[in-house]
């Protein structure tokens, strides 16, 4: 039987490495006593696997992963049970049954929504962004050395006013293993393109993925 | 959480040793609580969540309802700079309330090279440093191994636990408790804490100049010897039935059993051996139920047999066969620390089917037969050939050999040997393991440690450690071969605050002046500033007369002196004394003195 899980990860919990998610979530499976299938082998392991890593220090409204079990349970007590060993920072959102073949949410995972706060330094900030936002490439050089469009990983942009110091953008972006725009990559670069106007580190909070359908968009929780 | 502590914590590296909130932490209503604890470990979170004696003490103190116990870890030096810079306090993981709100701050010592931190933790928690300059509470507490001679950081505490915490922390919260409804004056309640068993209250005692040191003397009749405390059956003892489980990976991630205390082999130059006497062991029922328990109370997915030798537990045999099958199903393996070097342990390694064939790890000490009877190790070099060939045999490729230079009486020779052996058993491994052996040589240097039959001796001069460091590295070229050390500098430091006396206690402080941190980790320890603050290296070089007062006289682990002497005596005649748990009573004092007894569970040892 294969289940996935959507659930959170907020407030101080956002500095859990994704390692250290993973450990932590295998600790509460493992206190729920759900009975999660072990790889075969010497070494044996939990066949368990996480749809996205998420940068330290982002939370999430929308971590998935999948997990294999070795008896059929009903996904209504699993629920109750997991939630029963998980700080309230990493609430479970919702449980189900996913088919045997479907395939790892990893491996389907096309865009995600984040919110993005930068905060702002001086009053040039708002012209800024909406000189950035009207430019026709994002050149941007990553940590390789290597450059890159990131418009083109940016698919929809909203700007969302300052608010508070901060400015805030709602964006959905490619994320997965064939295109991906790490978020943090995106806050350098509104931080360059603003001059001194907009300061770092960016708060990121992510909101859902996306997996490509027929249809167009669809969650990792409308099925195949 | 609010913008302002996020970008805090985004600047500082590994963050999440400062969020706690993990998993079976205990926070207590303040109003429910008599006398509150903040247990402060000397170094950064992973290496202070890992120590067993931090779990058991925060769970015993907190199954008390009107005790509560929180915790607090040395901050990394990026987390001390924020805090500085906006003159926030340290304080612990639980109740985020200052160490200065507490009303006992207790200081887990595990070795001379935190005592830096300790002085760091309280000026960050909002305390005065010096004992004389406090008022009223917070007590500040020291404990561990190195409470036994706790002369060198006298000025800094109020008070020291010698021995084993479970058997003095609730007598010595009454007392505090008591000392809180009567308004006690903080030199009446010293003065009643000195009286009972086990606690040393340094300001009760002057320093007197006695030869080469200043030792303690008594004042306003404080008592003249303090007696180690310790628990009389470890099967009876506390033991925490959860663990708080770190949401980063601490060093041990494990369901840590405690399978015995005490050693009582006799090495002589080892701490542990000769202050945890006599032998406890826990059966392998009462361990049972412990893993099943701690197991699904943490989720952990390993289990580790913890003690100074746990391969002498009268009942090894059963434990590892029980331990390494009963979790199978649920993916649980076991960790077996600490291997003695001999085929039998060998054996058992292998029996333990989850460990990965990554290496094992022996410790011979000493180069030559002559070295090892010397230091009293109890292993010859037929029993070493045969464990390595029988490891090689099993599998294991890499193997990682533990050695000392600096011991007494060690020549160039008995360096030598060191090589010579790594050598040897290179080409053991050549000849019997399925791939390619690598042999990773470990070289420590000697730190004579007080309350051992080596008390006495010099620590090697800096010129000699690196000249025997080189000679090593001569002998141990090309790839096979994985040299490492520790720094001279850091190992003479080490000797020096272990035997030092009350006249260290301005040095320490000039030193955590000038920026002392972390002394204990390679990269922060800074040896121009402590040879700085120390004049003349506080004598390590010189060896220490049989007849000298010593500092931690008026402390004591049970053992007698006189034991101590006949066994350094009995080291320079190369003679070996058995361990007293198969052989006769060597008199060493220590069951007379604290009416102990050795308690071993299984029939015959092997």
């Amino acid at each position: 039987m294969k289940i996935r899980v959507r659930h959170r990860k907020l407030g101080p919990l956002v500095f859990l490495s994704q390692l250290d998610l993973l450990n932590t979530m295998l600790q509460a499976l493992r206190r729920a006593g759900i009975p999660f299938a072990l790889s075969e082998g010497f070494n044996p392991k939990p066949r368990i696997s996480y749809g996205l890593p998420l940068p330290v220090g982002a939370g999430s409204l929308a971590e998935y992963f999948d997990l294999i079990l070795k008896e059929v349970v009903a996904p209504g007590q699993l629920k109750e049970k997991l939630q029963a060993q998980l700080p309230e920072f990493l609430r479970v959102e919702k449980l189900w049954e996913i088919a045997d073949r479907e395939p790892a949410i990893q491996a389907r995972v096309c865009a995600a929504d984040y919110y993005i706060w930068m905060p702002v330094l001086d009053a040039g900030a708002q012209e800024h962004i909406e000189d950035f936002l009207v430019q026709k490439q994002w050149n941007f050089l990553d940590r390789r050395g290597r450059e890159k469009d990131l418009k083109k990983l940016v698919w929809e942009i909203e700007f969302l006013k300052i608010k508070q110091g901060l400015a805030g953008f709602k964006i959905t972006a490619a994320a997965g293993s064939r295109e991906n725009l790490r978020p943090g990559d995106f806050c350098e670069l509104i931080k360059k393109s603003a001059k001194g106007s907009i300061g770092s580190p960016g708060r990121i909070l992510r909101c859902e993925l996306y997996y490509r359908g027929s249809g167009g968009l669809l969650t990792p929780f409308s099925g195949g | 959480m609010n913008w302002e502590k996020w970008q805090e914590l985004m600047a500082v590296e590994k963050p999440i040793r400062y969020v706690g909130r993990e998993w079976n932490i205990i926070q207590k209503e303040p109003d429910e609580v008599r006398v509150a604890w903040a247990l402060s470990f000397p170094d950064v979170y992973e290496v202070g969540m890992s120590h067993l004696g931090l779990k058991i003490l925060y769970h015993l103190i907190n199954s008390h309802p009107h005790l509560a116990a929180e915790r607090v870890f040395a901050p990394w030096r990026d987390r001390e700079q924020q805090l500085r810079a906006r003159g926030g306090l340290l304080h612990t993981l639980e109740s985020r309330r200052p160490l200065c709100e507490f009303d006992i701050v207790g200081f887990s010592l595990q070795h001379e090279l935190s005592y830096t931190n300790v002085l760091n933790m309280l000026d960050l928690g909002g305390i005065p440093l010096r004992g004389e300059e406090r008022k009223g509470l917070p007590l500040i507490v020291g404990g561990g191994p190195g409470a036994f001679n706790p002369e060198p950081l006298a000025d800094f505490f109020d008070c020291f636990f010698i021995g084993e915490g479970e058997e003095m922390v609730e007598p010595f919260s009454r007392t505090v408790a008591r000392a809180k409804n009567e308004n006690w004056s903080r030199g009446k309640l010293l003065k009643r804490l000195a009286h009972q068993p086990g606690i040393y209250v340094p300001s009760l005692y002057r320093a007197e100049q006695k030869g080469q040191f200043f030792c303690p003397v008594p004042r306003d009749n404080a008592p003249a010897r303090v007696e180690k405390q310790l628990v009389h059956s470890l099967e009876e003892s506390f033991f925490p039935e959860k663990f708080v489980v770190p949401y980063t990976t601490a060093v041990h991630d494990r369901v840590i059993l405690e399978v015995a205390r005490g050693c009582s082999r006799g090495c002589r130059f080892c701490h542990a051996g000769m202050i945890y006497r006599p032998v406890r062991e826990r059966s392998l029922e009462k361990l049972k139920e412990q893993a099943h328990r701690l197991l699904r109370t943490t989720g952990y997915s390993e289990i580790s047999l913890l003690s100074l030798s746990t391969t002498d537990h009268s009942q090894i045999e059963d434990l590892v066969q029980y331990f390494s099958g009963a979790y199978q199903e649920i993916g649980v393996g076991l960790a077996l620390p600490s291997l003695r070097l001999d085929s039998f342990c060998v054996e058992l390694a292998r029996q333990v089917q989850t460990v990965r064939k990554t290496g094992l790890t022996f410790a011979p000490e000493a180069g030559t037969q002559r070295l090892r009877n010397v230091i009293n190790k109890g292993i010859n070099h037929e029993d070493l050939m045969e464990a390595v060939s029988a490891a090689f045999r099993s599998g294991w490729t890499s193997v990682k050999l533990y050695f000392m230079i600096g011991l007494p009486t060690e020549t160039d020779e008995d360096v030598q040997a060191i090589g010579e052996l790594a050598r040897e058993v290179w080409k053991r491994g050549k000849e019997t393991a399925p791939r390619r052996p690598r042999i990773t040589v470990s070289v420590a240097t000697f730190v004579p440690k007080p309350h051992t039959p080596f008390q006495w001796e010099p620590v090697l001069p800096l010129s000699e450690i690196t000249r025997k460091q080189k000679l090593l590295q001569k002998m141990l070229r090309g790839k096979q071969f994985e040299l490492s050390w520790h720094g001279g500098e850091s190992t003479r430091l080490e000797g020096i605050l272990a035997r030092g006396d009350r006249s260290l206690g301005p040095s320490i402080y000039q030193a955590w002046k000038s920026g002392a941190r972390f002394d204990s980790w390679s990269e922060e320890f800074d040896p121009d500033l402590w040879s700085e603050v120390l004049n003349e290296g506080g004598g390590v070089d010189r060896g220490i007369a049989l007849d000298q007062n010593l500092p931690w006289d008026h402390i004591s682990t049970g053992v007698e002196k006189s034991f101590l002497q006949k066994e350094r005596h009995r080291s320079r005649e190369a003679s070996t004394t058995a361990d007293c748990r198969g052989a006769r009573c060597h008199g060493c004092g220590c069951c007379g003195n604290l009416k102990a007894l050795v308690q071993i569970f299984g029939g015959e040892r092997p």
